[in-house]
């Protein structure tokens, strides 16, 4: 079989060329979303940009924001756009149930302790 | 153990994910730098925290080494705290394996406050000597004071308890005190202290302050320690 390469492309040839080629450059990187969604089915922790938290939805991915106040904002990477700086902090249910519970039995803990410090 | 705090003052938590070096399904555990010919950060050990790295908010999952079937990425990350001044709260308890604490009884009353005699408990085995005593039940429930020596069945301090000791008053002790830097023991799970065991004189892990219940806020479970890892890599002295 023959392949006809033609040696006097128009630039608008050039464009539709190089257009095309685009779509065979290999990604090495997989995309923000899709980083997301193996977060999600692994059950990771998932740190968001403000941006990003209002397209979330953490009910229906079954996560929930940090149950400790300290550990909602978090500095860290966005895990879809990977900008950094104050971000939001969600993990999944299953494991926000047990932080929870550790959240509360301090809560109690604080209401009748004493601090102690020598 | 948990974050409470970073010393630093109002500084958010700091989170970056790391691969791991084993499988680990709990939160809230110590990891340590990744190790000469390691994969990843190793979890700390429950008397070892040099080169101390964070505390880990989420489950690393199976660790795996071997290339997958179905080519899916070996990576098994994980999330970890790392401020290098963080503060973290971590439960007192009676043993490794996360037990309550043991209340001991007063066997001989005391007209001075400054010993605790219980024959059925012994302060000095193990050794408990530089921990913190405090009052679960009787007059002196909720004060706290430095065991400054032991004896067998008895612990000594030199700031008195401001009332005198009388038999059958309950008293809790731990091996921390605030301000004293040691090796500290945690539970085998890593998220607690195993305020019972004698400490070594290792400087891994400050003691910043104690938050510590009587019988009435169920102090043998619900006693805390805030820690602070003075080896922190990230704190750039090693």
């Amino acid at each position: 079989m023959d392949i006809l390469i033609p040696q006097n492309w128009t630039p608008k040839e050039i464009d539709r060329a190089n257009t095309k080629r685009v779509e065979f450059r290999r990604n090495p990187y997989t995309s923000g979303v899709a980083n997301l969604d193996n977060m999600i089915a692994l059950d990771k922790a998932v740190i968001l940009c403000p941006a990003h938290t209002r397209k979330f939805s953490p009910k229906r991915a079954r996560y929930c924001v940090h149950p400790a106040a300290n550990l909602r904002r978090v500095v860290g990477d966005c895990d879809v756009c990977k900008e950094r700086g104050l971000s939001f902090l969600f993990i999944c249910e299953k494991d926000a149930l047990e932080e929870r519970k550790k959240v509360e039995k301090f809560n109690r803990a604080r209401e009748y302790g004493f601090l102690y410090k020598g | 153990m948990e974050f409470a705090y970073d010393l630093v003052g109002n500084s958010a938590a700091v989170m970056e994910r790391y691969q791991v070096a084993a499988t680990n399904t709990t939160i809230g555990r110590p990891y340590l730098k990744t190790a000469d010919g390691g994969t990843g950060i190793v979890l700390a050990t429950v008397s070892g925290a040099v080169d101390f790295i964070g505390v880990n908010v989420d489950a690393a999952g199976t660790y795996v080494t071997a290339q997958q079937s179905d080519n899916s990425d070996t990576a098994r990350l994980t999330s970890i705290i790392i401020n290098p001044l963080a503060v973290y709260r971590a439960r007192l308890c009676g043993g490794a394996a996360n037990e309550a604490l043991s209340a001991a009884s007063v066997t001989t009353a005391s007209t001075d406050g400054l010993s605790v005699t219980t024959s059925a408990f012994n302060p000095n085995s193990p050794d408990l000597d530089e921990g913190t005593i405090w009052g679960y039940s009787g007059a002196n429930a909720g004060k706290a004071k430095k065991i400054t020596s032991t004896a067998t069945g008895v612990a000594t301090v030199i700031v008195a308890f401001p009332f005198d000791t009388a038999v059958g008053d309950q008293f809790l002790y731990a091996n921390v005190h605030p301000t004293r830097s040691i090796l500290a023991q945690f539970g085998t799970d890593m998220t607690t202290i195993d305020a019972t065991a004698t400490l070594s004189s290792d400087a891994t892990v400050i003691t910043v302050k104690m938050l510590l219940n009587d019988l009435a806020g169920e102090g043998t479970t619900q006693s805390y320690a805030f820690i602070q890892f003075a080896d922190s890599l990230f704190a750039g002295l090693t």
